[in-house]
């Protein structure tokens, strides 16, 4: 969806893991520090029962911490059901048996200490049912008739 | 010097628009109709820009989910209008005071009325959304796909369209908690305890909806037999929700934050809460004199109960302060005759009611 990179972190948790006293003394490793975005994460659009995989390309010296929010909270992962791990690309999130509910945008938050990364995907799970089809307008119908 | 002092302003109007807008909800869809587009378009922005009180993560789930925000308006309408009758007898009646933040200043105190506020407006959205998905109103779910309960008697017809109370309560999570969960407040901290005791209300909230949802059946058979019978899920009448919810509040628990950073109880002779049970982390203020400071609105100019010994009565809803007495007319229908056919034909009967009034 969109991405960008900023110089001035804004979480607390970076200002942190950079001292300031460590200017001049890493300065071998400054070289060599980076962080970038490899690619912008992917959409998906799927339905009901599915499982999908968002993928967030990153990397940097040293390797940076990711973290996934769903629409500006953090995901919570479910035992057998949600689920993100560490990968040589960056940061992997799988959701299986995919609910409705699941629809939204999901971002990762990558870090290593001075600079952040971030990129956004769209999770989108439609209603597989014969989606709003006669079929199923006839059978609502009947249903309203019964009650 | 001066740079200090411009620093400190700064931070001070910092903090003030701040708490301005954390005085805004999505309770504020109550009172401002949503508008129904023409059409949906996913990330469409208009109406969801325009929507006042709703968090960054709120606003996103609006974009995703914008079919649903007349039925998170209504849901929260419903639960106004509950909690206002809930406590109408009583010193903090659920009055609503503007647009935008709703209740007012009250809800900035942790108390049992807050916790009773935030739970019976998830309650609300549970309700609303639920029943929007069996109607068919929404593109995202359809009637409720719960299995057929173990004890309904086996030749009763389970598959009727019931109302999806599953969808509605995951729904109520991701929509109703945005706010709290997007937070990320220092272990601990008076903002965290905040954090987590809306939380723990909003499931209570949604938690009570769920329970209280119950199988319906109907009749087919000749001339009202029986013989066949086509059963459901239903949700119960949202008065049940909201006697039981007052019933939590009632025996609510008072929490304090750990400095883990989890809510214990303040009296731990006390039973812990359960999910199902509202918590609370300030005392109540007295809510008997208007004060722009907690936002009370006072017990001036309420009716109150002469002969009652209660909460509606005289002595306690006007806080000693006395109470006038007026005479009122009252026009009821009265003496009605049924006319074939088919009108009822009333007379108007006046009578003069005697009613007091706190001071």
């Amino acid at each position: 969806l969109h991405t960008h990179e900023s110089h001035v972190p804004n979480s607390d948790i970076t200002a942190d893991l950079m001292p300031t006293s460590s200017w001049n003394v890493s300065n071998e490793l400054d070289k060599d520090y980076f962080l970038t975005l490899d690619e912008p994460m992917n959409n998906i659009t799927t339905t009901l029962g599915q499982t999908a995989e968002l993928h967030c390309k990153v990397s940097g010296n040293p390797s940076p911490t990711v973290r996934w929010l769903k629409n500006d909270a953090p995901v919570v992962q479910e035992p057998r059901r949600i689920s993100f791990r560490a990968t040589s690309y960056g940061s992997r999130l799988r959701i299986r048996n995919l609910d409705t509910t699941d629809t939204g945008y999901f971002q990762c938050v990558a870090t290593n200490g001075r600079k952040t990364v971030s990129t956004t995907g769209v999770l989108f799970v439609k209603f597989g049912k014969i989606s709003l089809s006669s079929n199923f307008l006839v059978k609502q119908l009947l249903m309203k008739v019964a009650r | 010097m001066a740079g200090m002092r411009l620093l400190l302003t700064a931070a001070l109007l910092c903090s003030c628009t701040q708490l301005l807008a954390e005085a805004n909800s999505w309770w504020s869809l109550a009172m401002n109709p949503v508008q129904r587009p023409e059409m949906y378009i996913i990330g469409a922005q208009p109406v969801c820009s325009q929507l006042p009180g709703l968090s960054p993560g709120q606003r996103k789930l609006c974009q995703l989910y914008q079919e649903h925000m007349v039925y998170i308006g209504e849901g929260a309408k419903s639960a106004i209008k509950e909690c206002q009758f809930q406590f109408r007898q009583r010193r903090w009646n659920c009055s609503t005071v503007d647009n935008t933040s709703v209740f007012g200043r009250v809800m900035r105190i942790g108390s049992r009325e807050t916790a009773f506020t935030y739970a019976v407006s998830a309650a609300g959205v549970v309700n609303a959304i639920s029943r929007a998905c069996r109607e068919g109103e929404l593109s995202t779910c359809g009637c409720s796909r719960t299995a057929r309960p173990k004890d309904l008697p086996r030749d009763w017809l389970w598959g009727g369209c019931g109302d999806n109370v599953e969808y509605g309560y995951r729904f109520a999570k991701e929509f109703v908690d945005a706010r709290e969960r997007e937070k990320n407040y220092a272990k601990g901290s008076e903002e965290q305890a905040r954090t987590l005791m809306n939380l723990q209300n909003n499931e209570a909230g949604r938690r009570a909806v769920y329970k209280l949802a119950d199988v319906a059946c109907k009749c087919h058979g000749v001339s009202g037999s029986c013989s066949l019978k086509t059963c459901w899920l239903q949700l119960a009448d949202f008065r049940k929700v909201g006697d039981l919810l007052k019933e939590k509040y009632d025996s609510a628990a008072a929490m304090r934050i750990s400095r883990k950073g989890k809510l214990e109880l303040v009296n731990n002779r006390f039973n812990s809460p359960t999910q199902e049970d509202l918590v609370y982390i300030d005392p109540s203020p007295d809510y008997c004199l208007r004060n722009e400071t907690t936002g009370s609105l006072g017990t001036q100019g309420r009716l109150c109960n002469k002969t009652s010994e209660g909460m509606d009565g005289c002595e306690l809803m006007c806080c000693g302060r006395g109470y006038d007495q007026f005479k009122s007319v009252q026009v009821e229908r009265c003496h009605c005759k049924f006319h074939w056919c088919c009108f009822v034909k009333c007379k108007k009967c006046t009578e003069v009611v005697d009613q007091y009034i706190c001071k």
